[in-house]
């Protein structure tokens, strides 16, 4: 295939057959991007939640991300919807923001209530407690608060996660990552990864453009965020007006 | 808390149902209260229920009103109605059969609901007497999604332990994992003879007896199909089973009518891709051939009309449950005249719309429950 550039990795068209590992990768860099950016606002008091810890954890999101994988056996649908409950949250409570302070409790309140909501098997609170490294009942209160901040609305479609699955791929920071030609690969693939395909102009993955929920100081290019999903562009449009709110 | 508490309706094994009333507009309710386990956090049916029950806005569904959740306990919120399916066979079916008028507005009314579910990608996985709600108006609403999934997030657990025996598919009997909405559609089926006899239509003791209970009545398939069936989900496991030929349904249920027979045969195929659709089959002959129907006058509530979706006309009085305790219906319901929802609500709270059950996860006497494993 393109075995000119050494790193490149290929992957598959369909989110579901991507391997795990690959996935938690792509998400964590996702996350390490949208922290490192919400993390030069600085905290008002009014912005504080029970999602933030006093300092950032000591364990990177990426080995937080494989030890919950590896302990709770979640499913790549729950992982990947994650991004979307950002989103979500982003959009209902614009206060809110994902910081190496939030960050981690954000995402074992959102593994514990994906698995339970959408999973037919899934951990009981104490162990994904455990394994996020908090107690049972800061937990269950995490639970609550993230109910009550999306609404109960946990569910989406399957069409939404795999242009989040694109989304990451596209947008990785370090561009290693390229998907299979749909034909060029017997396992499922679907008709918005086929579109998505398509419609990208340039697929050399050198493209180096900034994740739609992040902020650029240029102007993102108007291609690329047009493609970006209703709820990303809430996020940025959250973002941005709390960005002009907290930095007079 | 906005709700007056009134008395306990039911108790399940994870939550207790109390009639209720609101203190802002003084509607009827029912409060279904679930006690928070402090390893478990919130229950993962309780998520499952209010995720998908807040989106299925539709006449044949329980509505969830609201969610109230505090550190104890939560509680939800839902239209009240005033009795099951089951309770509602009991009282005013002979011997639980309902008459042939009543069977198929509530037969449309299931199936018009359950359409719904399937169009929003939601499975049910419990449909059952005990999981039907009526009200007094004659309206028939799906309630207890707890073990309810979503299916258009592709997960890959499947749990096989769903739905109450007596009105499981032969699929998921036989272990399949890759089910889908025929599912719901063979519970209607159960439900649908169910209505007509009044007793379920196969009663077995465990998954094996179930399986042989309903071969028994629609015939062991063929080898053919339960090599197709066993491609189509390799996780079934098929063992030898006595070849039983299939039976003439009139003859199992000499009540039904030849259309609702037809019906019948098409919800209960043993291969789930067989099956009709809960939206097909809304327009089966059993429901359009109007003139054939309507010969049947026993007893029976008032026909119902055929501007559906509302098909449903009033119980007569002596048939409505504590007949006392209420005025006479309202006016314009006596009528087939479409009234504004916010209109007859506020009717019917003038009529002193009153007592009987909310969405009770009613654990009653069939053996064996679905249960999601932990």
């Amino acid at each position: 295939m393109e075995s000119t550039v050494p790193e490149r990795v290929e992957l598959p068209p369909a989110f579901e057959d991507v391997p795990m590992d690959d996935l938690v990768e792509l998400i964590a860099d996702m996350l390490e991007r949208l922290m490192s950016h919400n993390d030069r606002i600085p905290l008002q008091p009014e912005s504080l939640t029970r999602f933030h810890s006093r300092s950032a954890p000591g364990i990177s999101i990426l080995d937080y991300l494989k030890r919950i994988v590896r302990f709770t056996k979640v499913e790549k649908a729950c992982l990947l919807i994650t991004l979307h409950y950002i989103d979500q949250i982003c959009a209902r409570v614009p206060l809110f923001t994902l910081s190496s302070l939030t960050c981690h409790r954000f995402i074992i309140a959102a593994v514990t209530v994906s698995s339970k909501g959408l999973c037919d098997v899934f951990c009981n609170n104490a162990l994904y407690a455990k394994v996020g490294g908090i107690s049972v009942g800061e937990l269950n209160t995490l639970e609550r608060e993230f109910l009550r901040m999306i609404e109960w609305t946990i569910t989406c479609t399957r069409e939404l996660l795999q242009e989040y699955y694109i989304n990451l791929v596209r947008t990785h920071s370090t561009s290693k990552y390229t998907i299979a030609r749909a034909d060029s690969s017997g396992s499922s693939s679907s008709d918005s990864s086929d579109l998505e395909m398509e419609t990208l102009p340039s697929r050399p993955p050198s493209i180096n453009e900034p994740s739609a929920i992040l902020i650029d100081p240029v102007p993102p290019n108007s291609d690329i965020s047009r493609r970006a999903t209703i709820e990303q562009n809430m996020a940025f449009a959250a973002l941005q007006h709390q960005n002009q709110e907290t930095e007079p | 808390m906005n709700y007056v508490q009134l008395e306990k309706l039911g108790e399940g094994t994870y939550a207790t149902v109390y009639k209720g009333r609101s203190r802002t507009t003084n509607e009827i309710v029912a409060l279904k209260e679930i006690h928070l386990d402090a390893e478990e956090g919130t229950p993962s049916t309780a998520i499952r229920e209010i995720s998908l029950m807040k989106e299925l806005k539709h006449v044949n569904i329980v509505r969830l009103h609201d969610v109230i959740h505090t550190e104890t306990k939560l509680v939800l919120i839902f239209e009240f109605c005033e009795q099951d399916l089951k309770k509602y066979m009991d009282q005013h079916g002979e011997r639980g059969a309902l008459d042939p008028n009543t069977v198929r507005s509530f037969m449309y009314q299931l199936l018009k609901g359950t359409a719904f579910c399937h169009e929003n990608q939601v499975l049910h996985r419990d449909l059952k007497p005990q999981n039907l709600l009526i009200n007094r108006k004659g309206e028939l609403k799906l309630g207890d999604f707890g073990l309810a999934r979503a299916f258009g997030v592709p997960v890959n657990t499947f749990s096989n332990e769903v739905v109450t025996l007596w009105y499981r598919a032969p699929d998921v009997l036989l272990g399949s994992r890759t089910y889908s909405t025929s599912i719901d559609v063979w519970s209607c089926g159960c439900i649908f003879a169910e209505m007509i006899s009044g007793l379920p239509l196969f009663r077995g003791r465990d998954n094996n007896d179930q399986l042989l209970h309903i071969m028994r009545i629609i015939g062991t398939p063929s080898q053919q199909t339960f090599d197709k069936m066993a491609k189509e989900s390799p996780e079934i496991q098929i063992k030898q089973y006595p070849r039983y030929p299939k039976q003439d349904l009139r003859a199992v249920i000499p009540k039904a009518s030849p259309h609702a027979i037809d019906l019948l045969e098409r919800l209960l195929k043993f291969d789930p891709t067989e099956r009709i659709s809960a939206a097909e089959a809304l327009s089966h002959p059993y429901f359009t051939a109007s003139a054939a129907n309507t010969t049947f006058t026993v007893g029976s509530m008032a026909p119902p009309a055929f501007t559906f979706p509302h098909p449903h006309g009033l119980p007569p009085p002596q048939q409505q449950p504590q007949a006392a305790a209420y005025s006479r219906p309202p006016a314009f319901m006596t009528n087939n005249v479409p009234v504004h929802p916010a209109m007859q609500q506020q009717q019917a709270q003038a009529a002193g719309m009153g007592a009987g059950f909310g969405s009770v996860p009613m654990h009653f006497n069939p053996p064996q429950f679905g249960h999601n494993p932990r």
